[in-house]
């Protein structure tokens, strides 16, 4: 700590020489890194002062209705949403037939080039984005985004309090994905081959397990970093004694069960792809012999019936890992404060009964966060799959250490 | 010029020479050009370099410090860390060897291709010049996916390869990693070394040839001592283009390479940048380009030790095809297998998927035309999206790559050729020198980035001394053409470059002696020698332009999409044969536009040759 602190000490000297913005920016946060607050809490508590756009847009106001938003929406006219679904595309549809007099504009956009984009124009002062809708996968966008006040989690009271509490404290969940582990149910007519996550470590399944390289991108980064995190490692020590009767030994540098686990997985060879659909491909399509298990996103499920295939998922013990949870957020600034609640409201189902902004994104492989909807048919309902917590800062502050211990894997 | 007369006083030369200095419009274009392109190439490049040593607030939990200070741990992580060697110098070696690997074969194809079209009695000419060019045009991921469906083997499971179905197994080695990789490449990037060693080869007067003929040279030793010294500063600017495409691209290693973990450079440096490792991507792309600017520096040394290559000279040119004799078959023969493998099988697997109502069901009852025309009106299809054709944004999506492949391709093609007509004449020069190195950095900066960095700098107002230079361009026509141009601009050049270094000064000094100003020159003389290079330029700028996705969706505001924006939100509604089908819209109009600048620029080269 003393040593953080004269460090700490010394480059604060050489950025106040260098420059005073970034000394303003980024002091607060460094001072203590540990136990940061969220303050929008305080703002909507009544605590802080608010900014004037807090103040003008209302963000903080959760008992507002469709009705008294449609009003003030119409006169601002249109509303834009970027999105990492090609489904806005239905939802704008549906939007704008409900709401005739406010136009939504949907932008299909992937993960990265929507953050790229939103951050260089938020920072250039060009407020297009109103509504943002993507995956806060590694805990970066509470921590980068929501602390420092460039998006808010818009909750409105009546539809929050159909979603379990723990989704909703850092961010405003639409739904739910998961990376679950595939098998090909024709050539397994019996069940599936392995449950106990250890047994994809075991020689059977050398070469013979499919999933994408974790250091591919940010959703795989932060699913490996689940299981080294919060409950998981304690959960997968227990799972081993449980598979081989025996205590699970760590090796060098494996600092709980969850980055052995990792270890073993990795030494088993497992084949990477560049895509989830190559994986749900190999695993799935009939007529196989000796098919590979795969691990890929739960959406994948939809594509059985499209292509023939026979993919089943497998709910693995102790925990299949963490969710990858859909959220939406108003963009700090927005020009269309009003209409982006209505929006939201809208995409999350409504209170009315009329659940057609929600409908697009509820399908197999998803799952609604509200109580009040059901999960889309044959679903497996999500209670009774083995998922671990999601927890932004646990991911947040482990992912980086989790990816270089993975690339020295090899 | 050195001045005959001695008379003149020492101030009296100066200030001549001072006086030609700045009243020669060519050193005005070259001022105009340096500036520029330090506005739009260094300081996005600074920006870049300032990146990888600011800390990111991101990073602040591992590292320590403070968010936006200065700091050496990116640059420690990657070059002096437990980490160096499998996130820099096993990627780094296996960017080589694919780098050169390809340059090589690519090169060799091309040329040999080349020579076969312009300087051989080959017959079916017309049909193989314009068949050569279009694997370029296919998308490139396209070749790997045939190349999968060809040798895929039991190890990744799915549906069988076609050797596999055959009962052949092939090796693991050859179906995946750096054989498959460095064989797709080679069949992808040997259009640069054509295009650009065909146009010079179109521009030899085969006199030259003729007359080692007459001395009794062979046909070998013609090639050798002739021919090829005329080609050579095409043929390196095409190993720099390919060598640097290569060891820059990413999706076909990552879809033949990741199987058997084969990972180079480029492909952590996209890892990196999708896992929000911003700084770590940035400083693995600044590796790249200094690697790529040591070849540029090579390539010049090579040329530059020549003094002149100058095959467009006063005197009339004509060009009489060498007898291919007994071999003529046999190549014609090879050629059109060469043709059937590299063209025709991914054309038809990319046509054929898209009328297949589930991947992978060989059967007629699985043929469809719903993906080109469906209505959207079976909702458990493309997730309730109707074809391509009944897409309402596929015609404002049409319009708008048109738009934008023919706007910036000519504007791309045009700077380009000024800034090759600098590079030419400045070869060997210090402004020549910088403008040949600057020009190429684009190349190698990601488009995400470059991207990203040119929307921030455009989306404010330029201002100088507080006088506004170029208002704010967020959301114009304008922003997109400069990204995209500044973006390919090395194409453009390179293609200018080997084109103008073949035109000899005696042309345009004796036009300045007849009184000829330098536009006029330009224009009248320059210009026109040079049009078969410019198409040559036009074509690689325009197919790679109508491919770009990363760059564009950065700038684009919702409203404005492209066919390849198209294609993916597709691919990512899960419907991948609608993808298929936009991708076979865009290679038909690249073919299209490819077809009539073949028919209409060579009846130009050859009219204005004097036939």
């Amino acid at each position: 700590m003393l040593q953080h602190k004269r460090w700490f000490a010394g480059t604060m000297a050489a950025v106040m020489a260098l420059s005073l913005t970034a000394c303003g920016g980024g002091g607060s946060d460094a001072a203590d890194p540990g136990a940061a607050v969220d303050p929008n809490q305080e703002a909507a508590s009544g605590q802080a002062e608010l900014t004037p756009w807090e103040q003008s847009s209302g963000i903080f106001n959760t008992d507002e209705t469709d009705d008294e938003l449609y009003e003030l929406a119409k006169a601002e006219g249109k509303v834009t949403l970027y999105s990492i679904s090609s489904r806005c595309t239905k939802v704008a549809e549906a939007f704008n037939a409900k709401y005739p007099g406010v136009v939504c504009e949907p932008f299909d956009i992937s993960t990265n080039e929507l953050l790229e984009k939103v951050t260089r124009e938020y920072d250039a002062g060009q407020h297009v984005a109103d509504v943002v809708h993507i995956k806060d996968q590694d805990g970066s966008l509470y921590n980068e985004y929501i602390l420092e006040k460039k998006f808010y989690n818009y909750q409105p009271a009546a539809i929050m309090d159909h979603i379990d509490a723990k989704l909703r404290e850092t961010q405003t969940p639409l739904y739910i994905e998961l990376t679950q582990l595939f098998y090909n149910s024709e050539a397994n007519p019996d069940g599936p081959p392995v449950t106990n996550i250890w047994e994809i470590t075991q020689p059977e399944w050398k070469g013979r397990l499919m999933m994408q390289n974790p250091l591919d991108n940010i959703s795989w980064g932060s699913w490996i970093t689940g299981f080294c995190v919060g409950d998981a490692p304690a959960q997968l020590e227990a799972a081993y004694k449980e598979l081989t009767g025996e205590d699970l030994v760590l090796s060098d540098g494996c600092e709980n069960a969850g980055y052995e686990f990792l270890k073993r997985l990795h030494d088993n060879s497992p084949i990477f792809t560049s895509s989830s659909d190559e994986i749900a491909e190999s695993v799935g399509t009939k007529g196989q012999a000796n098919p590979p298990i795969g691990f890929c996103a739960s959406s994948k499920l939809r594509k059985n019936k499209d292509n023939d295939w026979c993919l089943a998922p497998i709910n693995l013990t102790p925990t299949t890992g963490i969710p990858a949870i859909n959220t939406v957020y108003v963009v700090e600034g927005c020009e269309h404060p009003n209409a982006a609640k209505l929006l939201i409201r809208f995409m999350m189902g409504g209170t009315d009964g009329d659940t057609s902004g929600y409908d697009p994104f509820n399908t197999l492989g998803g799952w609604p966060v509200r109580d009040d909807i059901e999960p889309a048919e044959g679903s497996t309902p999500y209670s009774e799959i083995n998922v671990s917590d999601f927890n932004p800062t646990d991911i947040y502050d482990n992912i980086n250490p989790v990816r270089d211990f993975w690339t020295l894997l090899g | 010029m050195k001045p005959k007369d001695q008379n003149y006083s020492k101030s009296r030369r100066l200030k001549n020479q001072l006086k030609a200095v700045v009243t020669n419009p060519y050193n005005v274009i070259v001022l105009i050009a340096i500036v520029l392109l330090t506005y739009l190439i260094v300081l996005p490049l600074l920006d870049m370099i300032s990146t990888t040593f600011t800390l990111a607030q991101r990073d602040v939990r591992q590292s320590g410090g403070v968010a936006g200070a200065f700091t050496l741990y990116y640059w420690q992580r990657l070059l002096a860390s437990n980490l160096t060697t499998k996130l820099l110098v096993q990627p780094l070696l296996n960017s080589l060897l694919i780098g050169s690997c390809v340059s090589v074969c690519a090169i060799t194809i091309g040329s040999v291709l080349a020579w076969l079209m312009v300087r051989t009695d080959l017959p079916f000419k017309k049909f193989f010049s314009l068949a050569v060019i279009i694997p370029y045009m296919i998308p490139s991921w396209c070749k790997s996916q045939a190349w999968l469906t060809m040798f895929k083997t039991e190890r990744i499971g799915g549906s069988p390869g076609f050797l596999m179905s055959l009962g052949i197994n092939v090796p693991d080695w050859l179906a995946y990693g750096p054989v498959a990789i460095i064989t797709v490449l080679s069949l992808h990037y040997y259009a640069y070394a054509y295009l650009l060693v065909s146009s010079a080869l179109n521009s030899i007067n085969s006199e030259l040839e003729e007359m080692g003929e007459i001395q009794g040279a062979g046909k070998a030793m013609i090639l050798r001592k002739i021919t090829f010294p005329l080609v050579l500063p095409a043929m390196l600017s095409a190993v720099i283009l390919t060598f640097s495409k290569a060891i820059g691209t990413f999706g076909v290693i990552n879809y033949l390479g990741s199987k058997v973990n084969f990972v180079t450079l480029s492909s952590q440096l996209y890892m990196n940048s999708k896992s929000q490792n911003t700084q770590t991507a940035f400083a693995m792309a600044l590796i790249m380009i200094c690697i790529a600017s040591i070849s540029v520096f090579v390539n010049q040394k090579l040329i530059g030790s020549r003094k002149s290559y100058a095959t467009i000279g006063g005197k009339g040119g004509r060009s009489t095809p060498i007898r291919l004799g007994a071999q003529k078959p046999i190549i014609t023969i090879v050629l059109i297998a060469f043709f059937a493998v590299g063209i025709i099988m991914p054309i038809l697997i990319l046509i054929l998927e898209s009328f297949m109502l589930k991947q992978g069901t060989y059967s007629l009852a699985n043929l469809t035309t719903y993906y080109w025309v469906g209505d959207g009106s079976r909702k458990e299809i493309m997730e309730g999206l109707p074809g391509i054709f009944r897409n309402p944004n596929f015609i404002n999506a049409l319009i708008n790559s048109l738009k934008l492949t023919f706007v910036n391709g000519i504007f791309g093609t045009i700077f380009g050729q000024i800034i090759g007509y600098i590079c030419a004449k400045g070869r060997g020069k210090l402004h020549g020198r910088v403008v040949e190195q600057l020009v190429f950095i684009p190349y190698l900066i990601p488009s995400i980035a470059f991207g990203g960095i040119f929307l921030s700098m455009f989306s404010r107002p330029q201002t100088l001394f507080g006088v506004t230079l170029v208002p704010s361009l967020y959301g114009t026509f304008a922003l997109l053409t400069i990204t995209s141009v500044v973006k390919h601009l090395p194409f453009a050049s390179r293609a200018g470059t080997s084109n103008m270094l073949q035109i000899g000064g005696e042309l345009e000094e004796a036009a300045a002696i007849a009184g000829a100003g330098f536009f006029k020159r330009f224009v009248r003389i320059v210009f026109p020698l040079s049009k078969g290079g410019f198409i040559s330029g036009f074509m690689l700028i325009f197919v790679s332009i109508m491919k770009e996705l990363d760059l564009i969706i950065l700038i684009m505001t919702p409203k404005t999409s492209t066919l390849p924006y198209l294609a993916f939100q597709y691919a990512n509604g899960n419907s991948p044969q609608a993808s298929n089908c936009v991708a076979i819209v865009m290679f038909s109009i690249v073919f299209l536009v490819y077809a009539l600048a073949n028919i209409f620029g060579d009846a130009d080269l050859a009219k204005s040759m004097g036939g």
